[in-house]
């Protein structure tokens, strides 16, 4: 059974941007690794040549029209308008 | 005054003049005042704009669906220029620059919003106590969990702080609660009901759901927010079907080990309510029921763990030592069974059994229109009862979990109250879109009981 180190603990923690404390290492080891070894139930499952599931609503490519709703602003003003970055050279 | 229970007297009081809106919010705002300290509802109260609302309704009576339908929301939705903190520390300061669909519609139909509710923070967890703003607790017995996570939802409206609420429900975060506060409540089908401005937990699985006391009132709110807003591309129009004879099953995976005796002999009674009426019941089987929990427990942190990976304390909110306990395991159980060596027997493998459950439940309803189902494994449990031990906890969305895996809706309809006088209740699932049968399945079973709503406090 799949069971949690603390070196994996803060391995997980340092990928996840969390520092974590002396003790929150020792509490998170232990809850962590029961449900790990919980989970690892599944790999019993005979799963054969099933597809597996990201999502249910069987959509696929929802796009809408490519066109300016000024209804979607988030300001009510309108548009946050900012400096151009790049200009125009002026030396071509 | 005392407000009505629901919609249908809410509206004839006002249109007949018995009662104005404002003196609606007075009685509402008196109750959150009265009571507000004690259970921990509300972490928002929005006076003014109640008080607004109320007085442009009072002047105009137009016919709108939700007229004078006083609404609290979880704090997991955005109210422009009203804080939204999703229950954690990490949000304590942040007021959104704009409002979710679901509330935009609810105002266009002439709803009054009092307020933010307390949830466990970003809707992780099953009892209200994962909240950094403290437990909400049980309106029929301050000892009690009200269920989570849409705690302060459920609460408000079983105790009279407000008429309808909104939540989520990601793996049971609506019906749990509804069935430990006696009050009825929808998960949908997944897409049928916009999330744009929703805080996100595990996108494959969140859906927006509703409370009331009654299924008519559910249904009203549900036929006001469903249906495509063009922000959230996993939403679907749909018509609902016409059916003439509707069927249920009884999944025997559903009545074993584990689950309350009360809780089970108050479903056998909801079964003989339908046997009377006539309803064709069926024995089946959903055999990987019990890998539920363990493919929502590996599918859901890990869609978790990418959600809130946004919270970096720069573009706004607190840095991400301010998240609490709960939202760490989740981050880091989420990051584990996604990383490099363990994805394929973890998340991929998760995947595949979700697969298996979705086929379970599309042979259940070539068979049956609806299932019959607990909603949790026994009623409320006491306050710090499972809060030390995560897996346990977990182990209570076994009911709950597997609609949101299969994307399929699901209906919390409260049934009476245990020896201990905690609410008893059912759901019904059914398959995609099919939230009118439901509907009118759970409408069979109050009119044939005479059920009538009521409030705890």
């Amino acid at each position: 059974m799949a069971k949690l180190t603390k070196k994996d603990v803060l391995h997980v923690a340092k990928l996840a941007k969390l520092s974590l404390s002396e003790k929150e290492v020792d509490k998170f080891t232990d809850q962590l690794s029961k449900v790990i070894e919980y989970v690892s139930e599944l790999q019993k499952v005979d799963v054969g040549a099933v597809e597996p599931t990201g999502q249910t609503t069987g959509l696929i490519n929802v796009f809408r029209k490519d066109e300016i709703d000024t209804g979607n602003y988030l300001a009510d003003e309108g548009p946050f308008e900012v400096e151009a970055i790049l200009k125009e050279r002026s030396d071509k | 005054m005392i407000p009505p229970l629901t919609i249908k007297e809410t509206q004839e009081g006002l249109l007949k003049k018995d009662f104005s809106a404002v003196e609606l919010v007075d009685a509402y705002l008196q109750k959150i005042n009265k009571h507000n300290k004690d259970f921990n509802v509300f972490l928002t109260i929005t006076e003014k704009e109640a008080y607004r609302e109320a007085k442009s309704i009072d002047k105009t009576l137009g016919p709108k669906p939700l007229l004078g339908v006083t609404v609290a929301y979880k704090d997991l939705y955005l109210t422009k220029g009203v804080r939204t903190t999703a229950g954690s520390k990490v949000l304590e300061s942040y007021i959104p620059a704009y409002s979710a669909t679901v509330v935009k519609k609810l105002e266009e139909a002439g709803a009054i919003m009092l307020g933010k509710v307390n949830c466990d923070a970003w809707a992780h967890g099953a009892s209200g106590e994962n909240s950094d703003f403290g437990s909400t607790k049980n309106p029929w017995n301050k000892n009690y969990v009200p269920g989570g996570s849409s705690s302060g939802s459920a609460t408000s409206v079983a105790s009279g702080m407000s008429l309808v609420a909104m939540g989520t429900d990601t793996g049971g975060s609506t019906r749990q609660p509804a069935n430990f506060c006696g009050i009825v409540g929808l998960k949908p089908t997944y897409g049928a009901i916009s999330r744009f401005g929703v805080v996100s937990m595990a996108s494959s699985l969140d859906t927006i759901g509703s409370f009331g006391h009654t299924i008519d009132d559910v249904k009203t709110v549900f036929d006001v927010v469903r249906g495509e807003d063009g922000f959230d591309s996993t939403v679907k129009n749909f018509t609902p079907k016409k059916r003439t004879q509707l069927r249920l099953g009884i999944a025997k995976e559903y009545f074993m080990q584990g689950l309350d005796k009360e809780v089970e002999n108050s479903i056998e009674e909801v079964i003989k309510v339908y046997k009377s009426l006539g309803i064709e019941i069926k024995q089946l089987s959903l055999p990987h029921t019990k890998y539920a929990v363990p493919v929502y427990y590996i599918v859901q942190p890990a869609e978790v763990s990418s959600n809130l990976g946004r919270y970096d304390g720069i573009r706004y909110g607190e840095g991400r030592n301010t998240f609490g306990d709960e939202a760490k395991r989740r981050i880091m159980l989420g990051t584990y069974v996604l990383s490099a060596g363990y994805y394929g027997a973890y998340y991929l493998q998760a995947q595949k059994v979700r697969s298996k459950l979705i086929e379970d439940f599309d042979k259940a309803f070539e068979q049956v229109d609806a299932l019959i189902s607990p909603v949790s494994p026994t009623p409320a449990f006491k306050i710090g009862e499972k809060s030390s031990d995560p897996l346990k906890m977990y182990l209570a969305d076994v009911y709950t979990a597997g609609a949101n895996l299969a994307g399929i809706p699901g209906l919390a309809v409260p049934t009476g109250f245990s020896k201990k006088g905690l609410p008893l209740g059912f759901q019904l699932l059914g398959p995609r879109f099919s939230e009118y049968d439901l509907f009118e399945l759970g409408k069979m079973y109050h009119e044939a009981v005479d059920y009538k709503p009521k409030i705890a406090l």
